[in-house]
């Protein structure tokens, strides 16, 4: 008995069906889902798409918001809405990679915490516990302080205090499914090592792991662009999103648009990334 | 209770150290050379040289890591980079500011979490409400920083919108400016604190009491659907006192361990709400010593507001094991 026996009487697995998927994740939410990956494509092309270049004089300076210039011009006529773009390039992308390096590494982490059980168990459990009472912005932003501005710089910070809370997810779920009565069978049938995991304990944990990113994304978007606005991300050219706040803040009262449209954006982008997880929360929870 | 305050004090000295082991670790790790960034892109070597002997940058970072943690024992943390004057006489200056903002913050944006929960149990079901309180609680800080400062200062002219005080010479004995003004018998100077703090201390309190506000709301729900509940009820107790001696002692937990989570974001928007309002305290400070790569103080900061963190978390635990005599401390 390698294989699992499938009675004639299971059901077959439904049809994706998008009617019933935005009922369960809300009409709002999936709003959120979709925009994501856009914003994603949005992104990745943004060094190709935007209207005007955005390093150039393309205009007056300080125009106003009009139908030419969606978002104005800035101090040296350069195009804002072409400039915001470009910054969610440089905003989102890493903001997903420090997602993508903290659940590798913290779920490697955890399987192991979780699979080996005893005092290897013990032991990372007690690391992971010290990590997650550490104030992990504090030590981000001193980090980087020390450290030297930069992207790369920010993205290491940033992932060294956040894989610990996908290392626990993962250790806490392996540890809940590895007694559950399938995995119980499943081993007294004889399997074991690398099928017993991605067979029998995967397939439970990867959700949870997929709902604590997908809620995790705004977080990590708000705390990069806050590191940016304080002058932590790249230097003083690059159109992040959360620098070209700061750089503008005191022509806030003489040319508003400056400093609020590029906050404005970073507002859309975390909105968005809240209802996608809150919605991915919703679709994933009771599958 | 005597072994649980032993416990975090030791807490606290391992939070300090295991957060200046990572910054030092990390500096031996990946190359970053700061006396080149305090002389600046243009010095001559011989000048970055004479800083980094001057900075003890030459020696091994183990000898630095030991020499610092031998000097924190001490509580020096050396001198600041860019004021020349001892991080600990910097914090001292700059520390009330900060504690004064951010003990405002924390404690509006507990009264605009119970504002929130009272709304949404008289509005039930309000998608409105929901969806605002998303809106809020996504809202990046220095947006709604820069928004009200936007409308309530530059446009409706209605508070004031940077720094402490309108006048500048004002130093009273503890550094509180609503209670030196008391102290010193002039409440003219306590109001006008009071008027520089609403704009900050709001921005501050927003994400706050949104994400303890929904926390509450929903422990409550839970809770106000238990049979002690309805017993409770039935006995004849009027609702209110359900409410409050059943409802929110039991439902207290949850938004606690909320509230500790927001003050680890609390620190983050200290900093942001500090430079954009001006307000001369350790965030500002901090802003500061980024840019000029003031390595002792960005520490001494960062030491401060990480012992902060963990005295604030056990009060927090204290709260909660008031509330629930079941859990233990």
């Amino acid at each position: 008995m390698t294989d699992t026996p499938r009675p004639d009487t299971m059901p077959a697995r439904p049809r994706f069906n998008w009617r019933d998927f935005v009922r369960r994740a809300g009409w709002l939410e999936s709003v959120g889902i979709v925009g994501v990956p856009v914003v994603t494509v949005v992104a990745v092309l943004a060094p190709w798409i935007t209207p005007y270049d955005p390093q150039l004089r393309v205009a007056a300076a300080y125009l106003p918001p009009s139908a030419g210039h969606w978002f104005g011009t800035d101090e040296i006529g350069r195009d804002l809405f072409s400039r915001v773009i470009l910054g969610v390039h440089y905003t989102w992308l890493p903001g997903l990679a420090v997602i993508g390096f903290s659940l590798a590494a913290g779920s490697l982490v955890g399987l192991i915490s979780g699979l080996m059980g005893d005092k290897v168990d013990l032991f990372i459990g007690r690391i992971i516990d010290l990590f997650i009472v550490l104030p992990g912005t504090i030590i981000a932003l001193a980090v980087v302080a020390s450290l030297g501005p930069g992207l790369v710089n920010t993205m290491i910070a940033l992932a060294i205090t956040w894989w610990p809370w996908y290392a626990r997810i993962a250790r806490d779920e392996i540890r809940r499914l590895i007694v559950r009565p399938h995995v119980e069978a499943a081993r007294i049938a004889g399997v074991k090592g690398s099928r017993l995991l991605l067979r029998y304990l995967l397939p439970g944990v990867v959700p949870a792991l997929l709902i604590g990113a997908s809620l995790d994304l705004v977080n990590i978007i708000m705390t990069m662009s806050l590191m940016s606005f304080l002058g932590l991300g790249l230097p003083a050219p690059s159109p992040e999103l959360g620098a070209m706040t700061s750089r503008a803040l005191d022509s806030l009262t003489v040319h508003w648009w400056l400093p609020i449209l590029p906050a404005a954006i970073i507002f859309v982008l975390c909105f968005l990334a809240n209802l996608a997880g809150d919605g991915i929360r919703a679709t994933l929870r009771g599958a | 209770m005597l072994a649980y305050i032993i416990k975090s004090v030791v807490g606290a000295i391992v939070v300090v150290l295991v957060m200046s082991f990572i910054v030092f670790g990390l500096q031996s790790i990946i190359p970053a050379d700061p006396a080149r960034a305090i002389a600046g892109p243009n010095a001559p070597p011989e000048t970055v040289e004479a800083m980094r002997v001057q900075l003890g940058l030459d020696d091994p970072v183990v000898v630095q890591y030991g020499r610092f943690l031998l000097r924190l024992a001490h509580a020096d943390l050396g001198a600041s980079v860019r004021t020349r004057r001892p991080v600990t006489d910097d914090i001292r200056q700059y520390l009330p500011a900060t504690l004064e903002l951010g003990l405002t913050s924390i404690a509006l944006g507990v009264v605009l979490a119970g504002v929130l929960t009272a709304l949404q149990f008289l509005i039930p079901a309000s998608r409105g409400i929901r969806f605002a309180m998303v809106g809020i609680g996504t809202t990046p800080i220095f947006l709604s920083a820069l928004l009200l400062t936007y409308f309530f200062w530059f446009r409706l002219r209605w508070l004031p919108g940077a720094g402490r005080l309108s006048c500048r010479d004002f130093a009273g004995p503890t550094g509180f400016n609503v209670i030196d003004g008391l102290l010193v018998g002039r409440p003219a100077v306590s109001v006008d604190a009071l008027l520089h703090m609403i704009l900050p201390a709001l921005a501050l309190a927003l994400p706050i009491g949104v994400a303890v506000g929904r926390s509450l709301n929903g422990a409550l729900h839970d809770v106000m659907s238990q049979a002690f509940v309805r017993t409770a009820r039935g006995k004849g107790l009027s609702e209110t006192s359900v409410l409050l001696r059943h409802g929110l002692r039991n439902a207290a937990t949850a938004p606690l361990s909320m509230l500790s989570l927001q003050f680890r974001l609390l620190f983050g928007n200290l900093l942001v709400v500090e430079r954009v309002f001006g307000w001369p305290g350790l965030g500002l400070y901090a802003v500061q010593a980024f840019a000029s790569a003031d390595l002792p103080a960005v520490l001494g900061v960062a030491i401060v507001f990480g012992m902060l963190y963990i005295l604030v978390n056990t009060l927090i635990e204290i709260a909660q094991s008031v509330a629930d005599p079941r859990i233990n401390l």
